[in-house]
């Protein structure tokens, strides 16, 4: 009788421990978490974080799979839970960061783009006022096509910053002012020379 | 066998049940908890948490894009080592095989150390050869702009220009597989500007085209040695003025041309500096002229509007287009571009020089390349 108390204890304990279910909901989470962090461009606004995180997410599934080759007594998912809350915690934390780094980079980018404008107009404004003789006809023409470009490759950086690609719309800012304000320069110089001959 | 020893088991000593239960369960017993307090079977945590920072790393610097296909093997065998790792941590400690798992764990590291030296000097190779053509491009874009002041082109200028500032800019962000990308698009419209820069001077290459301009240049520096009298040779391409006395190279001058450097005039407004035989018409100084001191030449010429006539009934030009006038020889110049409307320019104390020497009727002859006659001149 004492022995059959005991066999069934065990049995129990057994069935029991061999009841842990597999963590779907956990993955799930997880899973949510990283693609949420994704779509806040946490793998280019923090690379850093999201790639910990998606790291985390693979030694779990790897955990996972090593508890699923198990026989059903002895699985235990508890440290693969463990990794999962850690994605959840990591990519919440990278879609975090990304936000505040996205946002900057867009503030960087309409900066760039204030300035940009800035520099087109006055090079438009002095090309306008600048004196248009024989002798200054042909550079003043050729700083309009300079312009010109300035003026297509601002549509574009816009265009990028529209489309949310701020860093590509920072980097075209800037190269647009650069330009735009080398034009100012050289119609300054054009006029320059003009007042001196 | 008589040689072999004999042994004689000694008598069992009898033992009491309770401590026989416990030397039965004592000796297993004594052996987990040996093992557990050498250690055996503790997972080599550590090295895997290393390998997965070096691999972290690998990723984060994105050195992966820099040898894809190795970098891929290696994940492969990360993939396989991670699983492996699992299977481990899940294997009651005495039963785990952590030696193969450390030497597995080991290897992988010296892969990762290995690919990340090999990516970084491949990184570094590409951040090098961009920083080249970078540099390249910029020299390029600069030396095209301040060689012509045609709208269409400065316009396609620009656009490398601004094309390459934006490649620097994630350059300096080190940035390069982006800068890459980028490269690779300026690459194709620099070249494309380039065969565009050498449709425009396929003329000075062709044979019968050098052929005429030698021609037009021998009979000027005849006609100056027959009538022992000074002439003019404007060489375009090499952007110079040869002045000839009887005959006798006396004289070269820098010029500045029309901005739309290489054809030959068709109308005006094109900027293009006409070829041809033409005489001084007229001497200008002070008042006359805005430009220092200027020889007016007999632009257009009969031939000039022979050709003028033909390219409009051709339809080659706009019917409604002029042939243009006013083509001189005057100062000012010395820009080291070419930026006038189809004259030719010269520095003011250049001007000077020639314009003592010039006379009404003088034979200005303008060529494209005098070649062989220039350097014959010399």
């Amino acid at each position: 009788m004492r022995t059959m108390s005991v066999f069934v204890l065990l049995a129990t304990v057994l069935l029991l421990a061999g009841c842990a279910s597999k963590p779907d909901q956990e993955i799930a989470a997880a899973q949510k978490a990283l693609e949420a962090a994704r779509t806040a461009e946490a793998d280019l606004y923090s690379a850093d974080a999201y790639t910990a995180a998606s790291d985390a997410l693979k030694s779990a599934e790897a955990e996972i799979a090593a508890q699923d080759q198990k026989s059903s007594f002895s699985r235990n998912y508890d440290r693969a839970k463990e990794l999962l809350a850690q994605v959840k915690t990591q990519a919440e934390s990278a879609a975090s960061t990304a936000g505040a780094n996205k946002e900057q980079v867009t503030t960087e980018a309409q900066t760039a783009q204030t300035e940009a404008q800035a520099a087109i107009d006055a090079a438009k404004e002095a090309l306008a006022k600048a004196p248009k003789g024989k002798g200054t006809k042909a550079d003043l023409e050729a700083l309009q096509g300079d312009l010109t470009a300035a003026e297509t490759s601002f549509g574009e950086a816009k265009a990028s910053l529209d489309g949310g690609k701020f860093m590509d719309a920072r980097n075209q800012f800037k190269a647009v002012k650069e330009k735009a304000d080398a034009v100012a320069a050289d119609i300054q110089q054009a006029t320059q020379k003009k007042k001196v001959s | 066998m008589p040689w072999l020893p004999t042994f004689s088991r000694p008598p069992r000593k009898r033992r009491s049940a309770k401590a026989g239960r416990l030397g039965r369960l004592g000796q297993p017993m004594a052996l987990v908890l040996l093992l557990a307090v050498t250690g055996c079977g503790q997972l080599p945590e550590k090295e895997w948490k290393d390998l997965q920072a070096a691999r972290r790393e690998l990723r984060l610097q994105d050195l992966h894009a820099y040898l894809p296909e190795r970098y891929s093997a290696f994940q492969a065998a990360f993939a396989k080592t991670q699983r492996k790792f699992a299977v481990e941590s899940n294997t009651f400690a005495p039963f785990r095989h952590v030696d193969d798992l450390k030497r597995e764990i080991e290897q992988r590291s010296r892969e990762a150390r290995l690919l990340r030296e090999e990516a970084g000097t491949e990184k570094e190779r590409l951040r090098q050869l961009q920083q080249q053509a970078i540099e390249q491009l910029e020299n390029s874009t600069r030396a095209w702009s301040a060689e012509t002041l045609d709208p269409a082109q400065r316009r396609l200028i620009a656009r490398l220009e601004l094309q390459t500032a934006t490649a620097k800019s994630f350059w300096q962000h080190g940035d390069f597989l982006k800068v890459q990308e980028l490269l690779e698009a300026v690459d194709e419209d620099a070249a494309a500007f380039e065969s565009h820069l050498e449709g425009l001077t396929k003329r000075y290459r062709n044979p019968n085209e050098q052929r005429r301009w030698q021609t037009w240049a021998l009979k000027t520096i005849e006609w100056s040695r027959n009538h022992k009298k000074a002439a003019l040779v404007v060489d375009k391409y090499n952007r110079q003025a040869m002045l000839f006395s009887s005959g006798n190279l006396v004289q070269r001058f820098v010029v500045d041309l029309g901005w739309n450097r290489f054809p030959d005039k068709r109308q005006g407004g094109d900027g293009a500096t006409p070829e041809g035989r033409y005489r001084v018409t007229k001497k200008k100084s002070g008042a006359q002229t805005q430009y220092f001191q200027a020889l007016l030449l007999d632009y257009p010429n009969a031939a000039d509007r022979r050709d003028f006539a033909l390219a409009k009934r051709r339809g080659e030009i706009h019917r409604r287009a002029r042939i243009g006038a006013l083509i001189e020889i005057h100062g000012e110049g010395g820009r080291g571009r070419d930026w006038t409307q189809g004259c030719v320019a010269l520095s003011n104390s250049d001007m000077q020089k020639l314009f003592t020497q010039a006379y009404v009727g003088m034979p200005v002859t303008i060529v494209g390349q005098a070649g062989a006659v220039a350097e014959g001149a010399k």
